[in-house]
């Protein structure tokens, strides 16, 4: 290795200590969230956040442990969601991300347009909204959560870009000349070359729908259909509501109280990282071999 | 291809210019079906209701609460209620306006100044006029009309139309501060002495001196010391350009060059600088940590009778309250907390009939606040509850919203004479000279956005004491006049002096 990569030693030293530095600055805030959810919740209170805590207390998941079955539910919700969705969606964006890519598909330009023209203009909130719930009927229910984010202009362009540039035409032609079908070729010849674009929108995707808290606040009614980031979402946003109308609304400081403390909101934060932290490591192989892939064919 | 693609593009132009179109047109009211006989219950045909409100989202047992509901109604109205409440903030405002927005069908609706803005939805069409021509107000809620009175009622409507039930509470505000009892028994303050803000001092400097682990003064953006000025205030609250409560002349001022309100600023200031307030009280927004644990002293609220043991209630310890600013009705108190009927109701007599009922037969009211008896709560005496074994699964806590207060029950520990109270404290009250104007804000709705910004800017960190305000004040007077405040307070005098011209007050 030493032989191919040589760095300067002053510079090595500099790097790391960047890196160093970028790295603290993304651990140390769930260090923190760490640390309070196990902390008493007077000692936040009258201390303020700190990395190490003062007063140990599980008092906070205690309190999540309360609602166990509604944090489990949203976790099943979130869970199926990420994961169906982020399949359906990567199947629907490759297979019209691969049409669309070859030379010789007559109307390529027509419905590369079609994807395009939604990036710049969108229909507004309002007809979106109005599609889901007047025309397909979907509100409250699991797909609510799946469909809206099924298909991204941009995954379909950047996609078709991927197949553009990095798969050559003569694979392809290859292919049939062997007697292979177009779904053939697709699916045996063109998707396995794909990995790492595949991994990339794959990735997005996941996040996305692990991160989304917007469908459900337009969509879903039925608490138990709630996901878990929507779960943490309204408690945030109405304890900001509430303080800020404390004027209008007399009994706020009643109401406030009967929401979740400081550390169980923490507590919850925690709880809801998970899996996701794992999906990091899984998809950063690909990513690798992607660059890898990329750097030998120049 | 080439041609294919233009008249491609030409027709999707076109689909979607009309989309847009149809998205944002005005619609139109939908016309109310000719009245059934009101009160004869045999010849309604049966029908559900829905009903949208606020709260901290569905509690668990409100299939059973519906159930009770239904069975009391079927009688007397025919009709069964599904209640729908959710969570406080973005869940309720964001649905509502998709909801209004798509022309989805439901029938009643709790709507305010301050959630699903009664007044750019009464405006857009989106509720049914209750008095209107067909007054569906006095055909179909008669008694509820009576029991709010024609000076209340005239608070929230619009171009003399109300399109919205406000409900029966306290009718006005006074802003004052709510004061931890065991601190100033422990140091024998007289809170008698309490006139003003100045007044706080000498306390605070006590508490200060012996009580490291309490802030003196809590100072919150939107419910800052700044409040007990008062003013009354023209359209948003966010935008300068007020009135005096008492203003004979109806003249439109900037509060903000006011030698009073620098005067309040600079005190404030000063108790920040001493240490009062807590440093970064301009970005907190979770007070109720700070309240909870006990570690104010005093804080500035808006109070009403009873405001105090219902804080003692709720925090486990007691508070104590101080008038300061006189009771006073604006157009906020009035519009504070309202139910509407959804102009896409199919039967807006029949919800009408149901609000009536529901605000004046106390067994119905009740059972929508409390519960049912012996689950949810438990009766002390006639109307003397405390908590049933069941609280915890219905037990909503929004008297306010829910109808008319007068005839909720009480719990054990507040005032047994909390709603003589309430009537004494609407007596006292005025009403604002402007009670009954709205501010229309589309003429100089880019003006209002930029004042709207500045303000965030400065008046969160200059109402907690947080900048300095001699320094500060002009440059925020400056800034306002770039961004075009003379024209939006022009505009508000100008559309006041119609109002009033209109009603014979000048």
């Amino acid at each position: 290795m030493r032989d191919f990569i040589k760095i300067n030693r002053k510079a090595d030293i500099a790097l790391n200590i960047v890196m160093i530095l970028c790295t603290i600055a993304c651990v140390l805030p769930l260090l923190i969230v760490f640390s309070a959810s196990i902390t008493d919740e007077k000692t936040v209170t009258m201390y303020g956040y700190s990395l190490f805590p003062r007063n140990l207390s599980l008092e906070a998941y205690k309190y999540i442990y309360k609602d166990i079955m509604v944090i489990l539910r949203a976790y099943g919700v979130t869970v199926f969601v990420t994961v169906v969705g982020s399949a359906l969606s990567l199947v629907t964006i490759a297979l019209y991300a691969y049409p669309i890519s070859r030379k010789d598909f007559k109307y390529r330009n027509v419905f590369t347009f079609i994807v395009f023209l939604t990036m710049l203009f969108n229909g507004g909130l309002v007809p979106w909204y109005m599609v889901y719930v007047n025309v397909l009927h979907i509100d409250d229910t699991i797909m609510a959560l799946i469909l809206p984010y099924l298909m991204t202009p941009l995954y379909v362009l950047i996609m078709r870009t991927f197949f553009m540039t990095t798969i050559p035409d003569g694979i392809i032609e290859a292919a049939r000349i062997d007697g292979a079908g177009e779904f053939q070729t697709f699916v045996w010849i063109v998707l396995p070359l794909a990995k790492p674009v595949l991994a990339t929108i794959g990735l997005f995707n996941i996040l996305t729908y692990w991160n989304d808290w917007y469908a459900p606040l337009l969509f879903i009614n039925n608490e138990k259909l709630f996901n878990l980031q929507y779960l943490m979402y309204r408690v945030d946003k109405a304890i900001i509501y509430l303080s800020n109308n404390a004027g209008s609304i007399n009994n706020a400081t009643q109401i406030m109280a009967n929401l979740p403390s400081q550390t169980a909101r923490m507590a919850m934060a925690v709880v809801a990282i998970g899996p996701i932290i794992l999906a990091y490591p899984f998809f950063q192989k690909y990513f690798v071999e992607g660059l890898t892939i990329g750097s030998i064919k120049g | 291809m080439f041609k294919t693609g233009k008249l491609l593009c030409l027709t999707l132009v076109l689909v979607f210019a009309l989309a847009s179109l149809t998205g944002c047109a005005k619609p139109a009211a939908a016309p109310a079906p000719e009245p059934a006989e009101a009160g004869s219950g045999t010849t309604l045909e049966p029908v559900e209701l829905t009903w949208f409100f606020i709260g901290n989202g569905q509690q668990e047992d409100v299939s059973l609460i519906e159930e009770k509901i239904n069975e009391y109604i079927k009688d007397k109205i025919n009709a069964t209620v599904k209640l729908q409440c959710y969570q406080w903030g973005a869940e309720y405002d964001d649905k509502l306006r998709q909801m209004i927005a798509s022309r989805q069908e439901f029938d009643i609706c709790f709507t305010a100044a301050w959630a699903n803005n009664y007044m750019q939805n009464a405006v857009k069409g989106a509720f049914v006029p209750l008095n209107d021509e067909k007054d569906l107000l006095s055909k179909y809620a008669p008694k509820t009309k009576a029991l709010l009175g024609e000076d209340f009622l005239a608070g929230s409507q619009i171009d003399g139309i109300n399109y919205g039930i406000p409900a029966n509470k306290e009718k006005a505000h006074s802003w004052g501060f709510i004061i931890k009892k065991d601190l100033v028994d422990k140091y024998g303050f007289d809170l008698s002495a309490i006139k003003t803000l100045e007044d706080l001092e000498p306390m605070l400097k006590v508490i200060k001196e012996k009580e490291p682990n309490v802030y003196g003064l809590e100072a919150l953006n939107g419910e800052s010391p700044y409040k007990l000025m008062d003013w009354d205030v023209i359209g948003d609250d966010k935008c300068p350009g007020v009135v005096y409560n008492d203003s004979k002349d109806l003249v439109v001022f900037n509060e903000f060059e006011k030698p009073e309100t620098m005067a309040l600023l600079k005190t404030i200031r000063k108790f920040f600088q001493a240490g009062y307030i807590r440093k970064d009280a301009a970005t907190v927004t979770d007070y109720n940590a700070d309240e909870a644990a006990g570690k104010i002293f005093a804080a500035t609220k808006s109070l009403k009778p009873g405001k105090d043991a219902e804080m003692s209630l709720t925090h486990g310890f007691e508070w104590v309250q101080v008038y300061i600013t006189p009771p006073v009705i604006s157009s906020r108190d009035t519009m504070g907390s309202l139910q509407a009927i959804s102009s896409t109701s199919k039967n807006p007599e029949r919800a009408l009939m149901f609000l009536e009922l529901f605000n004046t037969d106390p067994y119905l009211n009740n059972l929508i606040n409390f519960g049912i008896e012996g689950k949810h709560y438990v009766k002390v005496s006639d109307s003397v509850i405390k908590a049933g074994p069941d609280q915890t699964k219905y037990n909503p806590g929004t008297g306010w919203m829910f109808g008319n207060q007068f005839i909720n029950y009480l719990y054990e520990s507040e005032d047994p004479k909390k709603w003589e109270q309430f009537e004494e404290f609407n007596q006292q009250a005025a009403g604002t000279q402007t009670l009954g104007f709205n501010f229309d804000p589309s003429p100089v709705k880019n003006e209002i956005a930029a004042v709207n910004n500045l303000w965030d800017k400065y008046v969160p960190a200059l109402e907690t004491g947080s900048i300095d305000p001699e320094v500060n004040v002009p440059k925020f007077l400056e800034e306002l006049k770039a961004a075009g405040i003379d024209k939006v307070i022009a505009e508000k005098q100008e559309q006041l002096n119609e109002w009033a011209e209109k009603m014979g007050k000048k």
